[in-house]
């Protein structure tokens, strides 16, 4: 990639996007699977 | 009421207040008043943010919901931790960045002052609606299941949210919601357990759970794509994701609570924080409105949960016959329901899933035959109402909830007390950072940007406590013609999506499309927002079929396309 004074850059030079949060991200995505998943496991045990 | 319910509530409310006003004595300049002196941490902003979203209709008219149609609404939720990551990704490190107050002064550094001040006046039309909402919808259900007067109930609720907020500002909304979310929560446990204890002697959850299960009220996910279906879980995804990007990331009420923190990284964990543990909270309402459902299994529910209006339609010489016909055939089909109930709960303690499955499914029936009866006493509502020329709000969901606290929790625990500390303090909580918010938009955005510029921090902190009283009246005033709306909750996020798709758009383009100039996503803005208004007005008279929520992604979509659009032929 090039940047405005011309000079190649690799991947690793830019500023991740996620960073060092994507663990605490992830946590909150998987944490409402596992609500939802619960939710639905108790409808299915309780049908 | 009880003595101890009264001494429960009003200790509970004036004590946050008092807390709130102590607090935030010392602030003395506009910064901090707007800003909250910027020294929250992650739980504070985390229950404030919650408690802004988390209004007293949703403790009235969630409840409703889950006794009527189940879980199914949690499902509305399910896009909320997905935008919580998006803001904490894209969005909130740029606000922090630029300093901002509000989110709309990051608009005239992308585009320009134009869309600066459309944006904020779009917001502060929606919201300013809303406010209006908020504080009407709890006070017509306490005034009438009270028997108190609904202009007395406005008036109160209105004056101390005022009083508090305009002495604390932001902070003072901040710290309040923090020990108002606390009742509220507490107050909803409490809740759950009373109404499983009321449940006929030898029912326990088991048995309530089985009953839940079989009469289909524990379905949470609905997996089929259909646009005319208001929740099923892509639109929870899909349009819900829209919708709560746009109220988390461009709605002042909730940008203002989240900019109060110390750091970025307070902020972040706040709505991570809030990401986290909202689906299980509305989870736990509607669960609370199921088992409400589940008691009246056992004991024939009112044939209309607003008792006032029944009782018009009794002293009328004209329906009082038909009403008696319809209340002695839905109290046949109600009797049959609780022997049949019994007989199912003998059908799941013996695991004979056959004869569960049959008896639930003639629960069903025989709730759909008293659908019918409820729908039969409504129109006889409607058709009196119409006859004596005056208005009437026949929807009774959002008395369910209350209506069974009132009539079924213990007398002199101070429980009752508890749940109406609860709903007041979800109504201050969320009134309290519209006003603030209003007032800071009106401040930052128009009257500091474009009519008193270079004035003292002294004017500029009055200016603000000033509008913070405008909004507030204006708010109560609008509460006065609030009774159009049918149903409360729909009706504030109906007002929401109306007005979200368009301001996310403005600002999805300001994030990433960098070649769209100002001209382009002005323009855009202003032709497809009367578009959905349109929309809106098309399904509600039912030309088309187009639910709300989906005007969310439709208003947004069709501005970026807009704006990509004009901005080839128009150029700044």
């Amino acid at each position: 990639m090039q940047t405005n004074q011309g000079e190649e850059t690799t991947p690793d030079d830019q500023p991740p996007i996620l960073g060092r949060w994507s663990r605490l991200y992830t946590l909150v995505i998987l944490g409402n699977v596992l609500w939802l998943g619960l939710a639905y496991l108790f409808t299915r045990i309780y049908a | 009421m009880h003595w101890l319910d009264w001494t429960v509530m009003i200790g509970t409310l004036s004590g946050i207040v008092m807390y709130g006003v102590l607090k935030t004595r010392r602030i003395n300049n506009v910064k901090d008043y707007l800003l909250g002196e910027r020294d929250l941490k992650w739980w504070t902003i985390g229950l404030s943010v919650m408690a802004t979203q988390a209004s007293a209709i949703t403790f009235l008219s969630t409840p409703g919901q889950g006794f009527d149609s189940g879980m199914e609404f949690a499902q509305f939720y399910i896009g909320l931790p997905i935008a919580m990551v998006i803001l904490c990704v894209f969005v909130l490190p740029l606000y922090y960045r630029l300093n901002v107050y509000t989110a709309y002064e990051y608009l005239e550094g992308r585009f320009n002052r134009k869309v600066r001040t459309l944006t904020a006046i779009l917001f502060l039309v929606q919201r300013g609606l809303a406010a209006g909402i908020t504080i009407y919808a709890p006070a017509i259900i306490l005034s009438t299941i009270m028997d108190w007067s609904l202009g007395w109930t406005v008036l109160i609720i209105g004056m101390v949210v005022i009083f508090y907020t305009v002495l604390g500002g932001s902070k003072a909304v901040s710290v309040t919601q923090k020990q108002q979310m606390i009742v509220i929560l507490a107050g909803m446990v409490v809740a759950a357990i009373v109404v499983v204890n009321q449940l006929p002697g030898d029912m326990g959850l088991n048995d309530a759970l089985h009953l839940a299960g079989e009469t289909g009220k524990l379905e949470v996910l609905d997996l089929n794509f259909d646009l005319s279906d208001r929740y099923n879980i892509w639109s929870g995804i899909l349009a819900g994701v829209f919708l709560f990007l746009s109220y988390f990331g461009t709605d002042q009420s909730q940008v203002q609570r989240y900019l109060s923190g110390k750091s970025l990284t307070e902020s972040r964990l706040g709505l991570l924080f809030n990401g986290l543990i909202k689906v299980p909270m509305q989870l736990l309402v509607l669960f609370v409105g199921v088992m409400v459902y589940v008691f009246y299994m056992f004991a024939a529910p009112p044939i209309h949960f607003n008792e006032a209006n029944l009782q018009d339609l009794r002293r009328s010489a004209t329906y009082t016959d038909s009403l008696s016909v319809y209340e002695l055939a839905y109290e046949e089909v109600m009797t049959e329901r609780i022997d049949i109930s019994r007989a199912l709960v003998d059908a799941t303690r013996e695991d004979d899933e056959l004869e569960s499955n049959r008896l639930g499914s003639q629960i069903k029936l025989l709730d759909s035959t008293a659908r019918y009866y409820r729908a039969e006493v409504d129109t006889l509502m409607l058709n009196q109402a119409r006859s004596e020329g005056r208005s009437i709000k026949v929807e009774d969901r959002d008395y369910v909830f209350i209506g069974f606290v009132m009539s079924e929790f213990p007398i002199g625990w101070g429980l009752i007390g508890l749940l109406l500390a609860v709903i007041f303090s979800a109504a201050m909580s969320s009134s309290s950072s519209e006003l603030n918010a209003l007032a800071t938009t009106t401040v930052i955005d128009l009257y500091k940007r474009s009519h008193r510029k270079e004035r003292s921090d002294r004017h500029y902190l009055n200016a603000s406590k000033a509008f913070t009283i405008g909004w507030g009246v204006l708010a109560l005033c609008f509460a006065a013609f609030a009774s159009l709306f049918d149903n409360l909750i729909q009706a504030v996020n109906i007002v929401g999506s109306l007005f979200y798709g368009v301001i996310l758009g403005i600002f999805v383009v300001a994030f990433f499309f960098k070649q769209i100039g100002s001209r382009a996503v002005l323009l855009a803005a202003l032709i497809v927002e009367p578009f959905v208004i349109l929309i809106y007005f098309l399904n509600y008279y039912e030309k088309i079929t187009f639910e709300y929520l989906w005007l969310n992604p439709l208003g947004c979509l069709i501005t970026v396309l807009v704006a990509l659009g004009i901005n080839e032929v128009v150029r700044d």
